[in-house]
């Protein structure tokens, strides 16, 4: 079957990529990278504190995690409490004693249910991040864009509240519109972790200056490796550490562009 | 760079507590590895 004529007048048929946020390149071009301690690998552990509550509108879909049973689905709704309430002091605790630091984006209407835990994160030595308004209000194409701006506006005036100041954004389901990245700039923040396209962190161009993307990797998430796809936890942990492995066997081939 | 999440309600569990344990011990005494937070990283990493 031949092509649509249509198809040869995509307007981005040219080098580079289909939008202008950022351009594409191979590892061999990147700038040098160079770590503190002159490391060969750095590492960004994100530890997200999400409030997933009983009626999730779920639109346009349901975040990660979010219920699956007909309402109230109170065996998930309780197993995230876990999480909040036990499971991040197990990883606080076990943070502390390996002395890594970490990165934890936090639901905007969770501050107030977990202030003292947000106390010890802090206290800890660790970066708080925005992790958008709530888990039901997700960022997408379809989203009415005063709406969205209001959702990035009430997210940071309730981080305002607290005397948090974070820099860095994680959106909801790290799902973004089209628009989203020039309003979390307008906002003030200029480090996002919604983009995995590369090793090392990556300038995305917007309309009101630079956000500079951290690659997170969805391959490497535990909720996806242990939970979707019902690997071993030794699996999972042999995978974290084959990745740190090769990575640091790259750098020296890119001449510290890792 | 590596990257990867904790979930707590994942990561958390006790019987997940030993390997969590276990990666986080060997990443922490890997001298050639920088931990940090995502603007620290944005930061040194400067433009590009």
């Amino acid at each position: 079957m031949a092509l649509d004529d249509d198809y040869l007048n995509y307007p981005h048929r040219s080098y580079g990529m289909d939008q202008e946020r950022y351009a594409w390149r191979k590892p061999e071009a990147r700038k040098r990278c160079a770590w503190p301690g002159e490391a060969a690998v750095a590492a960004m552990i994100v530890v997200p504190l999400e409030f997933h509550m009983l009626n999730p509108a779920g639109k346009p879909f349901k975040h990660p995690g979010a219920m699956v049973t007909p309402y109230p689905d109170l065996r998930h709704y309780t197993t995230r409490d876990y999480g909040n309430r036990v499971g991040v002091f197990r990883i606080l605790d076990a943070l502390r004693d390996a002395k890594l630091k970490a990165v934890f984006p936090i639901n905007a209407n969770m501050l107030e249910r977990v202030e003292p835990l947000v106390d010890r994160i802090v206290n800890d030595g660790h970066e708080i991040a925005a992790y958008g308004l709530a888990t039901d209000k997700i960022h997408w194409g379809g989203l009415d864009p005063e709406e969205e701006k209001s959702w990035i506006s009430q997210t940071r005036a309730a981080f305002d509240a607290f005397g948090l100041k974070p820099r860095t954004w994680m959106s909801p389901a790290r799902q973004q519109s089209f628009q989203t990245l020039d309003l979390i700039a307008e906002a003030g923040f200029d480090v996002c972790l919604d983009w995995e396209n590369d090793n090392v962190p990556i300038d995305m161009q917007t309309k009101h200056g630079i956000v500079r993307a951290v690659p997170l990797f969805n391959e490497l998430d535990d909720r996806i490796l242990l939970i979707d796809r019902r690997q071993s936890e030794d699996e999972w942990a042999a995978q974290i550490l084959a990745a740190r492995d090769l990575l640091a066997e790259e750098a020296p081939a890119l001449a510290g562009k890792c | 760079m590596l990257s990867f999440s904790l979930t707590p309600y994942v990561s958390g569990q006790p019987f997940r507590t030993a390997p969590m344990r276990a990666v986080l011990s060997a990443l922490g005494a890997d001298p050639n590895l920088w931990s940090a937070g995502a603007s620290e990283i944005a930061d040194a990493a400067g433009p590009g």
